[in-house]
């Protein structure tokens, strides 16, 4: 009830404030208006769509100016300019890459009215910036001057967001596969298999999968796909070579981008971008209406990547979030339809080994080999800039050359690919298709939604969303819902043909032979952007108004396609592979259809605060299937009379631990009064209940655990001799699952022949194989509290071995970081926020592994600060479609304001901590006479 | 064509008047629009304007007399919207009216007098960059067949000059509609004028 009170009393505080004087900027066409309402969040309303825009970047450049400068010079290998030297790593990878390439492209194909819109909030930032002194990021760097904003910098931005989003190196898998094989051929073991059926499976770790779940698996995916079971695709697979020069310049190539912080985002698979979403259709809902929620997951940083803001103009009329540097709502709701949406890790990139040649007579001295013939390489020269920070001299910026400065980029034309990484010795290249190179238009799909009426409009904007592949969850206020993935698949040219040539195409492709590359196309389709052939819309998974009524997608499976663990084995309607993407992650989706159809078997209605706290679940799918396992090896250790397994049955340590995860619910609280969890209210700290501390320690135990049992068993087989790739951390739990649901069978040695149950000390002849499954998982929690008790541990618990001190909130924390770190990251936030926690780093917050409420860290975490977690939900949503409209409750993390020591700087974050949420509302439309709006 | 009306007033009222009891005055007005008219959310706000004009009154006994007269009236209009204000151009509006009027001295040197009668309001559209900037284009007011009210006085000075002071009020209700979406909106305009007239007799 006192959280209903202060949740009410959030309500009423975030009703928009008494309407503010309007403005006409110099460059307005007519007066606009900002009301900033109690959470100082900016609505917007003009007499038309250019001022209305006009003063979006107006907001942003007054909340965010050095964000919006950051993320364009970004995406435009720009940043030293900004930054200093330190940034010319990123500037390279990113200038060859070629984002802004693709901006250029994108920005010919928009229609004159986003060209006019875009037009408008380039005006807006610069009129700001034109009469205010610039935010004091800029001084700390001895800058002074602004570089005027421009529509190319909006786009990308757009395409710097959308590259976070979509892209993907092949380059790993490529060196674990061709690694694996060749181990297998010293060891006698098949390396293939321990790729594909041991290590790096397809299948995720539950089957939740969208549109077959929707349907009661009455729909596989929207092309039937058939099956295609060939085991001599495999066979093709091991047999594929890749010339081991192109390999090692492609690991030297990831190496490399590891280096710099914004790849380090992007390929760490607990920060790259993840999501939430599902809908449930009125019939299932207590008032009668439909409902969706979302919760984008993207790197938690300040400022935060999402900007709240509403804006209302003479169509568009919407309210949600934006992106610093780029116009428009793109997640939100309008007078008639709301929509969010998850990442969808459609396989939009490739790369490819290339074969480079000295050429005299291509224009860049260069040619690749293409089916033994040359082709020239396309040189686009670069110069690179840095701002000399330190000296004291404004805007002291100079021309930066020398060292792994290269004077130009060249690019394989056939397929628009920058060569990203060259061996001048061999000759050896790897070169980078992606879609986003080519034209995109996603901010035309976002002008439509902002001023959308129906379904069919929605629909119409969704054929626009090119690059950036996401799934969409959608209501409105008719009563309908619906899911949609988009993006502009490419047509690969021997999948199309129904065969893969070489290895296929989320490992490093042969660019030389001919085979692998993308079908292209004379003619595009109306709303395609792309040169290429793509998936058709219609053989994108999508479902509308299912009959069952609900609706979830977690970075899931959308279609089932990998629930075989095979991606390649199912045909398009015409013919082809039907081929989306090689893997999903199956966890946030497993925990969140199990949330819906326990309530669907109680026969209970859903409301918004149902929604809620789903959004605030922290329960770990993994703990549920392991936990079981690691009780029972427990009990079989009492009647054992394997003396080792006898031996941990009985250390007490390990037996009181293990007593703990028989009685724990799986959730995982801090379990201490500093700790920020979703029991508490509106942002303001309570004492952790008894029950909260019991599951606060059995977290810490199970998940210090998870570490130790994945190093005791896999990685105590990839480390043993020369050392064996990783897989990615979700992937080793889907290998234990995998080991262990077929242990009758196969006795914890995979398809591959590898024993991952090896105890060290004994031969696996002396035991048994479930003896030494339960030694590894007991082992693992001796090794758990020797690990908590350990030095490396002492500033969370002192060294201490009373199990009681083990609160999860000590080791589960975020620091929310700023690129300038120091006061800018909270905490400190310039004291604002001090650090709760004396000699630990960060905020103490609830969560875990791949928890609902997204807040993970890797699986083999093992270190006092391995626990942290760094990306987490951006915007929270609940939005119900009412006959009235639109109503809908979010919150987000950080503040309004990117300007330290604002009172908005970090005026949202308390509420987001604790799960709070505040309604969020669309500003009246401007009813002008004679009929206009 | 209403420019050619006004002229033709000018040219044919002296002939008209040489044996007749006539009076032609010349005007010169300020004009206060009824003022703001509410529309929705928005108010149409018509300023003071301006304006000149000609009328011809023929006595038909000491105490009756009949007007016609034609009115040019300027004023500028704006669209409020909370504290927002938007140009709606100038408002042209040429009056004709034709009315009877009583004097009420009769025919005296001093000549206070009332009057009432038809009049047919012509209109220029409503144009501006900012009602194009809207999407409304021009804003079409109606011509409108209306009436009058006057009072006056006026003053004999030598021969046959006076000075007339007149008020009156044409009520004018228009129509109005955007050459875009074609959406009507009724506005009231009803100018007052408040003129001072040189007068003619014959």
């Amino acid at each position: 009830m006192r959280r209903s009170l202060l949740l009410s009393l959030a309500l009423l505080l975030s009703l928009p404030l008494a309407a503010q004087n309007w403005v006409r900027h110099p460059g307005m066409r007519l007066p606009g208006q900002i009301t900033r309402d109690a959470n100082g969040i900016a609505h917007i309303r003009a007499f038309t769509d250019y001022d209305a825009v006009f003063l979006n970047g107006w907001v942003h450049a007054q909340d965010r100016l050095f964000q919006m400068d950051e993320n364009r010079r970004t995406a435009s290998g720009t940043l030293a300019e900004l930054l200093g030297p330190p940034a010319l790593g990123s500037d390279v990878q990113l200038r060859t890459l070629g984002l802004r390439r693709g901006a250029q492209l994108s920005q010919l194909e928009y229609s004159p009215r986003v060209t006019e819109l875009l037009a408008a909030y380039s005006a807006g930032v610069n009129a700001w910036v034109a009469a205010n002194p610039l935010p004091p990021e800029y001084a700390a760097l001895e800058i002074t001057q602004f570089e005027p904003w421009t529509p190319l910098d909006s786009i990308s931005v757009a395409k710097l967001l959308a590259f976070g989003l979509s892209f993907d190196l092949d380059v790993d898998p490529t060196v674990a596969l061709l690694t694996y094989r060749g181990a297998g051929q010293v060891l006698g073991i098949d390396g293939t298999a321990l790729f594909f059926e041991d290590l790096w499976r397809s299948q995720p770790f539950s089957n939740a999968s969208t549109v077959p779940d929707a349907t009661a698996g009455t729909v596989k995916s929207a092309p039937i796909a058939i099956k295609n079971g060939d085991v001599a695709r495999w066979k093709a697979i091991a047999e594929a070579q890749l010339d081991p020069n192109a390999v090692a310049v492609a690991r030297k190539y990831v190496e490399d981008l590891r280096q710099i912080p914004f790849f380090q985002q992007i390929l760490d698979p607990e920060t790259e971008g993840a999501s939430n979403l599902w809908a449930i259709a009125g019939k299932l809902s207590a008032t009668g209406n439909p409902m969706i929620a979302n919760d984008p997951h993207l790197a938690l940083r300040m400022p935060s990547t999402f900007y709240p803001i509403g804006i209302t103009g003479q169509r568009l009329n919407a309210v949600g979030v934006g992106f610093p540097g780029a116009p428009l709502v793109v997640q939100g709701h309008n007078e008639n339809i709301a929509w969010g949406s998850t990442v969808n890790p459609m396989d939009v990139t490739d790369a490819y080994q290339e074969q480079v040649v000295p050429d005299s007579a291509s224009p860049s001295g260069f040619s690749s080999i293409y089916k033994g013939a040359r082709e020239p390489l396309a040189p686009l020269p670069q110069v690179f800039r840095a701002n000399n920070v330190g000296n004291g001299t404004p805007n002291d910026i100079s021309v930066v050359t020398g060292g792994t400065i290269p004077p130009a980029t060249l690019i394989v034309s056939r397929r628009n690919a920058p060569i990203v990484s060259l061996d001048m010795a061999t000759g050896a290249a790897v070169s980078i298709q992606w879609v986003g190179h080519g034209p995109t238009r996603e901010l035309e799909t976002f002008m439509i939604w902002n001023e959308a009426k129906n379904l069919d409009d929605f629909k119409r904007g969704l054929e626009y969303f090119d690059v950036g592949s996401q799934n969409w969850i959608y209501t409105d206020r008719t009563g309908n819902i619906a899911y949609f993935t988009s993006g502009e698949m490419p047509i690969r040219e021997d999948l199309q043909a129904g065969t893969v040539t070489g290895l296929p195409p989320f490992f490093l492709r042969n660019g030389s032979a001919g085979g692998n590359d993308w079908v292209r196309v004379t003619t595009r389709t109306p709303t395609q952007a792309s040169s290429y052939a793509i998936l058709p819309q219609a053989e994108m998974p999508q479902i509308v108004n299912p009959a069952g009524g609900w609706i979830i997608n977690a970075n899931n499976d959308p279609a089932g396609t990998t629930l075989d663990n095979n991606p390649l084995n199912q045909l398009r309607p015409g013919g082809g592979i039907y081929y989306l993407s090689p893997g999903y992650s199956g966890f946030r989706a497993g925990r969140i259809t199990q949330l819906i159809r326990q309530k669907l078997a109680a026969n209970e209605k859903f409301t918004v605060a149902d929604m809620q706290r789903i959004q605030a679940d922290v329960v770990l799918l993994d703990a549920q299937y392991f936990v079981p396992w690691i009780t029972g090896a427990l009990d079989n250790a009492a009647g054992s009379s394997n003396p080792a397994l006898a031996g941990l049955g009985q250390h007490p340590g390990v037996v009181a631990a293990i007593n703990r995860l028989r009685t724990w619910d799986f959730s995982t609280p801090t379990g201490i009064p500093e700790g920020y969890d979703a029991a508490d209210v509106n942002g303001v700290l309570s004492s952790p209940s008894s029950a909260e501390i019991d599951a606060s320690i059995a977290a810490t135990l199970y998940s210090v655990w998870r570490g130790q049992f994945i190093k005791n068993t896999v990685d105590a087989v990839l480390s043993s001799g020369s050392g064996l790739p990783r897989p990615p951390s979700a992937q080793y739990l889907t290998a234990l699952k995998n080991l262990l649901d077929n242990f009758g069978t196969r006795h914890g040695a995979g398809a591959s022949g590898v024993q991952f149950f090896n105890v060290p000390g004994i031969p696996n002849n002396a035991t048994t194989a479930p003896t030494r499954r339960d030694i590894l998982i007991l082992k693992s929690m001796a090794d758990t509290l020797e690990l908590l008790a350990s030095d490396a541990f002492a500033p969370a618990f002192a060294k201490s071995t009373n199990q009681n001190d083990y609160r999860w909130g000590k080791l589960h924390r975020v620091v929310f970081t700023h690129p300038l770190g120091g006061p800018y990251n909270v905490p400190p936030a310039g004291g604002a926020f001090p650090a709760p926690l004396p000699g630990l780093t960060g905020v103490p917050v609830d969560g875990g592994f791949e928890v609902v409420d997204a807040s993970s860290h890797n699986s083999r975490a093992n270190t006092l600060n391995g626990f942290m977690f760094s990306s987490g939900p951006n915007r929270r949503m609940v939005s119900e479609g009412t006959s009235a409209g639109i109503k809908a409750v979010t919150s987000l993390p950080g503040g309004i304001s990117g300007r330290l020591g604002d009172p908005l700087y970090i005026n949202l974050l308390k509420p987001w901590l604790t799960n709070e949420a505040f309604e969020i509302n669309l500003r009246s439309r401007v009813i002008l006479p004679w009929g206009v709006q | 064509m209403r420019k050619l009306l006004v002229v033709l007033l000018f040219v044919s009222a002296p002939l008209f008047a040489q044996d007749r009891n006539i009076h032609l005055t010349i005007w010169a007005s300020q004009v206060d629009m009824e003022g703001d008219t509410d529309l929705g959310d928005f108010e149409a706000d018509f300023d003071e304007g301006n304006a000149l004009g000609v009328s011809a009154n023929y006595g038909i006994n000491r105490w009756f007399s009949v007007e016609g007269s034609v009115f040019g009236i300027r004023s500028d209009a704006t669209l409020g919207f909370e504290d927002a204000s938007l140009d709606l151009g100038s408002v042209d509006l040429v009056p004709f009216t034709l009315g009877a009027q009583v004097h009420l001295l009769g025919d005296s040197r001093f000549d206070p007098y009332i009057g009432a009668g038809a009049a047919y309001v012509v209109a220029d559209d409503l144009s501006s960059s900012d009602l194009d900037t809207l999407g409304l284009g021009r804003i079409e007011l109606e011509n409108q067949a209306t009436y009058y009210l006057n009072a006056g006085v006026g003053i004999r000075i030598a021969g046959g000059f006076g000075i007339t002071v007149d008020g009156r009020q044409i009520q004018y209700e228009p129509s109005s509609r955007s050459t875009t979406t074609g959406v009507e909106q009724d506005l009231d305009l009803s100018p007052r004028l408040l003129s001072v007239g040189l007068r003619l007799r014959f």
